[in-house]
């Protein structure tokens, strides 16, 4: 680790408290209005790869990454111009009641809000049903304009 | 008239039974009736047929055939190419579904191990499914009420799906 990485992970809290937002990018045609709530995230966009063998899929905390820094770190890291793609929101605080937990997973210096999603107990997911929960408890907080 | 069933119009319907499992003529040979009953359900459920798909069945069949576009890491989150046989497959479920009275618009999306995905949420209930190559269907369903009945199954009856997107009241 490079001392400036040593010096942002510094900052960055371990230690997610309940009140946090989670993050994650969305392509534009990867949400769902579901009557009631609004624009959300299809449940398909927020499981984990399991063709690459991704076991817990990646989110960011706002606290550290703002849902417009993480379309530009992608932007930045992938040269697309993502234009239309989302960013959906999920209150930490519902996770638990979903069987999941939030790690905190810093990805320094590009992404210190970067976390995972993982099983509140053991280290599988019960079925793909969690994904549609979480689904419908998020929202759409940011589009990339063009 | 019991209840528990829904009240349907049947429609004059000339109908290819082979692209629904479980579907028998009848005998006028103008309407079909679903003949299986998905062990979810009490009863033999009832299906009317449309003489020609639901106006939503143009532009879903449309969302469909563009995830053939799709390349690898689609999603920036490192999604596998959208694989072309789970499209066929898609398409021919979304069209059995578009002849069925009742059955309302999904939203289409791509998932990251490359399938297709088909998503209803009228509020009171949700149904993510999902349609590989080989044409085996993943469904997740969700009821807002009662919890005890969502279900989580794998299936290659499409009567299956049909049975939860007809039989529950929507907004």
């Amino acid at each position: 680790m490079t001392g400036d990485a040593a010096d942002h992970l510094e900052s960055v809290s371990l230690d997610i408290n309940s009140e946090e937002t989670i993050l994650r990018w969305i392509p534009p045609d990867g949400v769902q209005e579901r009557p009631g709530r609004g624009l959300t995230a299809q449940s398909w966009k927020l499981s984990p790869k399991t063709w690459l063998g991704e076991r817990f899929p990646s989110w960011s905390r706002q606290r550290y990454t703002s849902p417009r820094r993480l379309i530009e770190i992608q932007i930045e890291t992938t040269e697309r111009d993502m234009i239309g793609w989302h960013v959906v929101a999920a209150p930490v605080s519902v996770l638990a009641g979903l069987g999941l937990r939030v790690e905190a997973d810093p990805n320094l210096p590009i992404d210190p809000g970067h976390c995972l999603i993982r099983p509140a107990v053991g280290e599988d997911f019960e079925g793909d049903r969690v994904w549609s929960k979480l689904a419908k408890l998020t929202r759409v907080v940011y589009t990339h304009p063009s | 008239m019991n209840p528990d069933m829904p009240e349907y119009a049947l429609t004059g319907a000339a109908f290819d039974s082979r692209e629904m499992d479980g579907l028998s003529a009848s005998a006028d040979g103008e309407t079909e009736v679903l003949a299986e009953r998905p062990s979810t359900w009490n009863r033999p459920p009832v299906f009317a047929v449309r003489s020609a798909p639901a106006d939503w069945h143009g532009d879903v069949d449309q969302a469909i055939l563009r995830l053939l576009r799709r390349g690898e890491n689609w999603d920036s989150h490192g999604a596998a190419p959208i694989d072309a046989d789970a499209v066929a497959n898609a398409r021919e479920i979304a069209r059995t579904l578009a002849l069925i009275d009742g059955v309302p618009q999904p939203t289409v999306g791509g998932t990251p191990d490359g399938e297709v995905g088909l998503a209803w949420d009228v509020g009171e209930w949700s149904l993510d499914l999902t349609v590989d190559g080989s044409g085996l269907l993943h469904y997740v369903y969700l009821d807002e009420a009662d919890s005890t009945r969502d279900v989580e199954r794998r299936t290659r009856n499409s009567t299956e799906i049909a049975n939860y997107l007809t039989r529950l009241p929507r907004r």
